[in-house]
């Protein structure tokens, strides 16, 4: 019973095995022998800015603690869970109830005993008051029981469908409590020299250039890890990047590290291989986002007018090189238990474009102009940038003159989500497992909150769509949920807050020497206990 | 002394003013990177950072901080700023020192070699090869010197300052840093050797055209004599102003340099910490920068003295 319970939340949370486009040749290559030492060499950019995984803060940070700090379960490609701290778990039929038997003899770095009590730390001290995700994600968690050292029990008031998502990898490390304990968690000085159970202990960081992390040779996984060494260098400017990939002094780089056209390029020689595959976590969307309290652009008739005179597939052929594909909703087709291609449609259509503007009581006026809008991008990312002058001309021949306006990242947000001063934008949001971890923030009229980045700045309010989220965070049927989500899409693609562009794959680049680097949809955010470098 | 003093105080409240008005803080930043953030948070870091005062308190705390030298902590690294700059201050020395020394020399050699062979092949040559210099953009040659050496020819790295864990000691890390140094000095020096060739090779012509130089010929000195003996020393003057000049530039230039080789200096900390909103830090790298100059300064008159001692200090 406590089993099939189990494969139904697996089945909730996500992705089947059939997402998985790109055979990957780690895989056929599976009959090679491990080889133990080496030194992988991977990027890591921007610049961390403490090495605390357990807030969720940012990509880099959370790459590298997941090396040196382990969850309780992660997650594999069908989303099904499996041990790590963990070795097995209880869940009630009621899933308020939810009991994990932790390992034996795991040790910290430091050679303190890892126990329940950590765990029940980190979940009421850490992720519910500080991880930027769990203050919303774990409300529901009551408490966090420990009845003996390797036994830890949470108590739910309501069920939360996305637990395991929010409990596994790197999004749920453990971190130590008699480290943490009593102390300010933020400016604890272990942050830069960070303690964890994980198959790799820090090092060294030298700020500026790189951080090194070793071979744990206590780790509870005996004979892992196969590599001696993890450094991961700091090289800022992006085509530098992708010089020491070509040159191979650097195996691996994550998501984003080396822009768009570069990485069509690399994937072309010999030695190095892109990976589509193990992101099917991150589901990143490309959006062009409107405020609905503009004047003109406040008018679904608008909106839906400009979708038809954008060409999608100009977009990822020309603009992104093919990594990705139209999009053809908010939420991702990577979010498989969510999504639905049973929406209203926008096909390429200049003239009905301008027949609906005429209609909405926007005529061509004095040269040939209907009417002028600023158009921002969010500037972290070349891509959203060409995006947006795409947009400039694609607009601009249905007759809405278009001003771009391009600012950096600190103006962008501080403009966008605390000033709300904008009237349209292009940027991405990164999905994640679960559209009530990911987009419920950008659509919900809940969040419109002045001053937090990356929420509902389009000030978009449908009663009907707050009650979809609503019910999504607590429903544990997956068909009824299933339905509230396409309901969702169909409303959101009718009235187009956000008008989706393109589905953006992350990719990751490696060099062919690196085996064993997609075991599971986190690639870059895994353990790399079982990666191995061929000679 | 006391004028050096002034000067940095008023450079200080400047940096001060200039920082705090550029739209957005750090706490904006911080929030846009991590893609989501709640205003509990954000407060929270608000009042951390002491950004909830008014302008004016936060400036004269920062005064007063700055008289004690206490220069503060970084909004981002939770790290004195001492710490950080002098982490990355012996990078960016020995960058800057390693370029100027050879656009120094090298703008010098071929400076004088034009000078003798005015209007020769060689002029001609070296000429051209100063103006191609001057016109590239610093990233631009950077990049193409690592598409050379790097990931065509495979000889030197394309980044960093020393192999990462090697772990090397002694003459065989020195040996390692200077390998890492030859590509981010010569894209850094080109520009600046363009021009001390142009100069050198205006200085000592004009030099040349005096009436000492024609007496010096006319007692049967030889031409390499001349050249070096009398021509050079004096032609030096205007050069030595000049590079006195552009240590303060060069510390910009190097933001370039240092972030396409990814060179772990200061000009990129300085770089990356306007992005932030990093105040304290960026306040701490500029003051570092302004004393840097003014050293520079004191430096350049104490060789005018040695190159030609009717120059003296402190006489009116």
């Amino acid at each position: 019973m406590q089993r099939r319970t189990i494969l139904k939340l697996a089945a909730l949370g996500g992705i089947g095995a059939g997402a998985l486009r790109h055979a990957d040749p780690a895989f056929a290559q599976g009959a090679e022998q491990p080889r133990r030492g080496g030194t992988l060499t991977m990027t890591l950019t921007p610049e961390p800015t403490t090495l605390f995984p357990a807030t969720g803060a940012s990509f880099p940070i959370m790459i590298a603690g997941a090396k040196m700090f382990d969850p309780l379960i992660r997650l594999d490609f069908d989303f099904s869970m499996k041990p790590m701290l963990a070795e097995s778990w209880d869940i009630s039929a009621d899933r308020l109830t939810w009991t994990f038997r932790l390992r034996r003899g795991v040790k910290w770095h430091d050679g303190r005993d890892f126990t329940s009590a950590d765990v029940a730390f980190t979940m009421m001290e850490v992720w519910k008051k500080l991880h930027v995700r769990g203050r919303n994600a774990l409300r529901a968690v009551e408490a966090a029981e420990t009845p003996d050292p390797h036994t830890v029990v949470f108590k739910l008031s309501a069920p939360v469908p996305y637990f395991a998502s929010v409990l596994s990898s790197h999004e749920g490390v453990i971190v130590p409590r008699h480290i943490y304990e009593g102390t300010n968690i933020l400016s604890n000085p272990a942050n830069q020299r960070p303690v964890g159970t994980g198959p790799f202990r820090f090092r060294e960081w030298v700020r500026g250039s790189h951080i090194i992390m070793e071979r744990n040779p206590d780790y509870w996984d005996a004979g892992k890890p196969y590599l001696d060494r993890i450094i991961a260098r700091i090289i800022p400017d992006a085509a530098s990047r992708a010089a020491a990939l070509e040159s191979g002094e650097i195996l691996l780089a994550g998501p984003n590290h080396v822009p768009l056209n570069d990485t069509a390029r690399l994937g072309r020689l010999p030695h190095l291989e892109v990976h589509k595959r193990g992101n099917e976590y991150s589901a990143a969307v490309i959006y062009l986002q409107f405020n609905v309290e503009h004047p003109v652009l406040g008018k679904p008739a608008v909106r839906r007018a400009l979708a038809h005179a954008v060409d999608q597939n100009f977009i990822v052929q020309n603009i992104m090189f093919g990594l990705g594909t139209p999009a053809t909703g908010v939420i991702s087709p990577y979010q498989r238990h969510a999504y639905t291609d049973q929406v209203a449609r926008y096909p390429l259509d200049p003239a009905r474009a301008e027949r609906l503007l005429d209609e909405a009581g926007h005529p061509r006026g004095a040269g040939g102009v209907r009417f002028a809008m600023t158009l921002d991008a969010y500037t972290l990312g070349e891509h959203y940038v060409r995006i947006a002058e795409y947009l400039r001309e694609a607009l601009g021949r249905i007759g809405v003159r278009v001003t771009l306006r391009t600012e950096e990242a600190a103006t962008f947000v501080r403009r966008v989500y605390t000033q709300n001063d904008y009237e349209a934008l292009v940027f991405a949001a990164v999905l994640l497992a679960d559209p009530t971890v990911g987009l419920q923030r950008l659509l919900y009229s809940g969040a419109i909150q002045r001053g937090m980045a990356f929420t509902n700045a389009s000030n978009y309010r449908n009663p009907r769509v707050d009650a979809l989220f609503e019910a999504c965070q607590t429903e544990g049927d997956p068909e009824k949920r299933r339905g509230y989500w396409h309901e969702l899409q169909r409303i959101v693609q009718d009235e187009l807050p956000l008008l989706a562009l393109a589905n953006w794959d992350y990719t990751n680049i490696s060099n062919r020497r690196v085996r064993n680097f997609v075991i599971s949809p986190h690639a870059m955010f895994e353990n790399f206990a079982d990666m191995w470098l061929a000679s | 002394m006391w004028q050096g003093a002034i000067t940095i105080v008023a450079i200080a409240i400047f940096n001060f003013c200039l920082i705090h008005m550029a739209p957005g803080s750090p706490v904006d930043v911080l929030a846009g990177e991590s893609g989501t953030a709640d205003p509990a948070m954000m407060e929270e870091l608000t009042r951390r950072f002491n950004l909830d005062q008014p302008f004016h308190v936060q400036l004269f705390s920062y005064l007063w901080n700055m008289a004690q030298l206490n220069l503060g902590q970084s909004y981002r690294d939770n790290q004195p700023v001492v710490t950080l700059i002098l982490a990355r201050l012996p990078a960016t020395l020995l960058l800057m020192a390693s370029a100027i020394g050879a656009a120094f020399l090298f703008g010098l050699l071929l400076g004088v070699v034009s000078a003798r062979f005015v209007g020769r092949a060689a002029d001609e040559g070296i000429s051209f090869f100063a103006l191609v210099s001057y016109a590239t953009p610093t990233f631009w040659s950077g990049l193409m010197l690592i598409t050379l050496f790097s990931v065509k020819l495979g000889w030197l790295p394309s980044s960093g300052m020393m192999t990462i864990g090697s772990d090397k000691t002694g003459l065989a890390f020195m040996l390692d840093v200077g390998r890492h140094l030859i590509l981010p000095t010569l894209s850094l020096s080109l520009f600046y050797m363009a021009i001390y060739t142009r100069l050198m090779r205006a200085s000592m012509l004009e030099v040349y055209g005096l009436d000492y130089v024609r007496s010096a010929r006319a007692r049967g000195l030889s031409e390499a004599r001349v050249a070096f003996r009398h021509v050079l020393r004096n032609a030096l003057l205007p050069m030595v102003t000049m590079v006195g000049v552009q240590v303060g530039s060069i510390l910009g230039g190097s933001v370039v340099v240092e972030t396409v080789y990814g060179w772990p200096g200061l000009g990129r900390l300085a770089f990356e910490s306007v992005g932030r909103r990093d105040y304290n830090l960026l306040l701490a790298i500029l003051l570092f920068s302004s004393v840097m100059v003014i050293v520079t300064n004191l430096v350049v008159d104490i060789i005018y003295t040695l190159l030609d001692p009717r120059i003296e200090h402190g006489k009116k």
